[in-house]
């Protein structure tokens, strides 16, 4: 009888892959929109990032002292601009700053140079936290500004040797592998969970509910094939697509890293991800546990609907619920262990915490199990609802 | 051979349905105490009515539904505690049997012959007669998408007889189709019966009930009023037309207080 369910299946997987829109909107069009949207994504990041490096900040300053205008043509030569200004004229120029015609205003204390040797000569510096290329020539003058200081100490000390006091190297102890991993840990779930959502839906109600109201399905239940083995049938069928839709939306992930690096915090190379066949058994899992659960809910909910349209509208709101989860998993991490048995988002945490190389075998397991539960029962509802008579409703 | 013993069955109404029935009670029964028995090599048509009940009797004789009470018994096995090995032995067909979309008939014919347990070489062998007697050998690699309404109907006959049944019982078989298709499936139906199949349908049609059946058993509001081939009923009601027997039957069935 074993072999009544591999017949449906069969048949089941051959529909979807004969209907061409299906076939479509399930396999390919997940992955191409991903593609599409993460690389249109990651170009804007790109030419945004290359705008600020390109522009050359506007510093006006009051009473800049030559080291000062020496210093900065040192070290930044034509990347900034600085425009000499007369006291009277500082307001005026603090107007600019704020409407974003400058970037920045400095006013040196008059005789500013003579002073550093007796007082403690001061100077104000103006920007607008809001604006990027103020924020930006703000952090270059102040390395400018930084530089004045060693020089004047130098002179006072007689010599560079004697104002070095100490080194700093700064070095970035982040993994690339883990920094890359971070960076898919924050959207893949997400997308992987309504992707498998979406595709386990179309196909879902088409094949239950879609019976239902083209009346298809009496043929079936007069063959001698139990009800309980045709309600498998269809529903194993479903998971085999959805993993297959799944996996489309993955090889479109892939397809668009190139491009869209950027949006994931940028610099790292696909190579850098470290992940174990360890990982990946246990990701691919993780979403086929999740991939039964919207199954078992999906063929359960098509079963109970009369027609396509009705399984829609009982469905839509199980849609919510699961965006809304797979979100949350973006931004928050629970700190409750028993926030893994909540069925889909134990797996999609899960899923998150091996792409961030910060899985708990335990929590693994705490989600299986819930899922297990989960489908197990929406399973047995689903065959009961197989075997009512009202399974032959349509109207 | 099928036995139907005292069955009855009655609907649960939904909301939408009461209001659209104007129904006062919850429930309804369609079928009331019905026993009848159906031979090898005969046709027995159910005639009656819209809403007698006749396409109830068929579905519980089916196994798609359970009687509340009574009991089924078709080839010597009981309905109802061994309904797959029922449908081993019958098939259902309806004038509003539908084809999956997208597949060839050749593709569903084999489909379903393989839910039915056939060997393949079985299944090429009822394939031959099948398709050839229906004619749908021209169009077996035809999507049921592309078909007209007539092919797909004949597909779907053909696919419910690809386990050859001992029993065939047929839903308004003439319902909705043309006369030259609708004579087609009657000298099926004719074939069968004198093939030694047992052949149940049910009809309101008095033509399709005095040509085509052998022995008749009136149904009204979910009883058998009166049993017997189209002749002894006449002769029972001294009517002149099978019509005029019908209603002659249908007006004493009123006389009889509802014992409910
Ligand atoms: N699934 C159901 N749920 C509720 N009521 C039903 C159901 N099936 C049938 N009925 C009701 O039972 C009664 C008998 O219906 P049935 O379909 O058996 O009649 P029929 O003799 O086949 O009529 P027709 O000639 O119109 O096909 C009708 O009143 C019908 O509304
Ligand atoms: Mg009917």
């Amino acid at each position: 009888m074993r072999n009544n369910i591999i017949t449906i299946m069969k048949k089941e997987l051959k529909r979807v892959f004969l209907d061409r829109k299906l076939a479509f909107a399930v396999f390919i069009m997940p992955g191409l929109t991903i593609a599409v949207i993460y690389s249109l994504m990651g170009g804007m990041v790109d030419k945004l990032g290359k705008d600020t490096v390109q522009y050359v900040p506007v510093v006006h300053t009051i009473n800049a002292p030559d080291e000062f205008l020496q210093a900065a043509q040192e070290m930044y030569g034509p990347g900034i601009t600085v425009v000499m200004g007369m006291p009277a004229e500082s307001e005026e120029l603090k107007a600019k700053v704020m409407e974003g015609d400058a970037d920045m205003l400095l006013v040196f204390e008059d005789d500013f140079m003579n002073r550093t040797s007796g007082g403690l000569p001061s100077v104000d510096s103006y920007m607008n936290s809001t604006r990027d290329y103020s924020v930006r020539a703000e952090y270059m003058i102040t390395g400018v500004l930084d530089s004045l200081k060693m020089g004047i100490l130098a002179q006072r000390l007689g010599g560079m040797e004697g104002a070095a006091v100490f080194e700093t190297n700064k070095k970035d102890l982040a993994d690339s592998g883990e920094k890359a991993g971070k960076a898919i840990g924050m959207l893949l779930p997400m997308l992987l969970t309504i992707f498998l959502f979406a595709g386990a839906m179309q196909v879902g109600m088409d094949t239950i509910a879609g019976e239902k109201e083209r009346g298809t399905i009496a043929t079936m239940l007069m063959t001698p094939v139990k009800r309980g083995h045709i309600a498998m049938g269809k529903m194993l069928s479903l998971a085999i697509i959805s993993l297959v839709s799944c996996l489309s939306s993955i090889a479109g992930i892939i397809i668009s890293l190139p491009f869209s690096n950027t949006i994931f915090g940028g610099g790292f190379e696909l190579s850098d991800l470290a992940y174990k066949a360890s990982d990946f058994a246990l990701m691919i899992l993780q979403t086929a546990a999740m991939a039964l659960s919207f199954v078992s809910m999906i063929c359960l909910i098509s079963s109970l609907a009369r027609n396509i349209k009705e399984a829609g509208g009982f469905i839509a709101p199980a849609y919510m619920v699961v965006m809304v989860m797979s979100m949350s998993t973006m931004f928050m991490r629970p700190e409750a262990g028993w926030s893994y048995f909540i069925p889909v988002y134990g797996n999609i945490l899960c899923i998150k915490d091996i792409l961030i190389f910060d899985y708990a075998p335990l929590h693994g397991i705490y989600s299986l199990l819930s899922t297990l539960a989960f489908s197990g029962l929406m399973a047995w509802l689903m065959v009961r609802a197989f075997y009512s008579e009202r399974i032959m409703k349509s109207a | 051979m099928v036995e139907v013993k005292n069955i009855s069955k009655t609907f649960r109404l939904g909301k939408k349905q009461m209001a659209l029935d104007g129904a006062k009670s919850k429930f309804r029964t369609a079928v009331r105490n019905v026993s009848f028995n159906a031979f090898p090599g005969e046709i027995y048509g159910l005639l009656g009515p819209n809403g007698a009940g006749k396409t109830t009797t068929l579905r519980c004789i089916s196994t798609l539904i359970k009687p509340d009470e009574g009991e089924i018994i078709v080839e010597g096995i009981n309905a109802g505690t061994d309904s797959r090995e029922v449908r081993k032995r019958l098939c259902l067909l309806t004038n509003d049997l539908k084809t999956d979309p997208n597949f060839t008939a050749d593709y569903l014919f084999r489909f379903f012959g393989r839910l039915h347990g056939m060997a393949q070489s079985d299944i090429s062998a009822r394939r031959e007669i099948l398709f050839d007697a229906f004619g749908i050998k021209e169009f077996a690699n035809v999507k049921t998408s592309d078909m007209s309404s007539g092919m797909k109907q004949k597909l779907s006959i053909a696919i419910s007889l690809v386990h050859d049944p001992r029993v065939v019982i047929f839903d308004e078989p003439t319902n909705g189709l043309d006369i030259i298709t609708a004579r087609s499936v009657t000298d099926y139906l004719k074939e069968l019966r004198d093939n030694g199949r047992t052949v149940i349908i049910s009809t309101h049609i008095m033509t399709v009930a005095e040509k085509l059946c052998d022995r008749l058993g009136l149904i009204m509001e979910g009883r058998i009023a009166a049993e017997g081939t189209p002749g002894g009923i006449l002769e029972m009601t001294g009517a002149k037309d099978l019509d005029d027997a019908f209603f002659d039957i249908y007006r004493k069935s009123k006389e009889v207080p509802d014992e409910e």
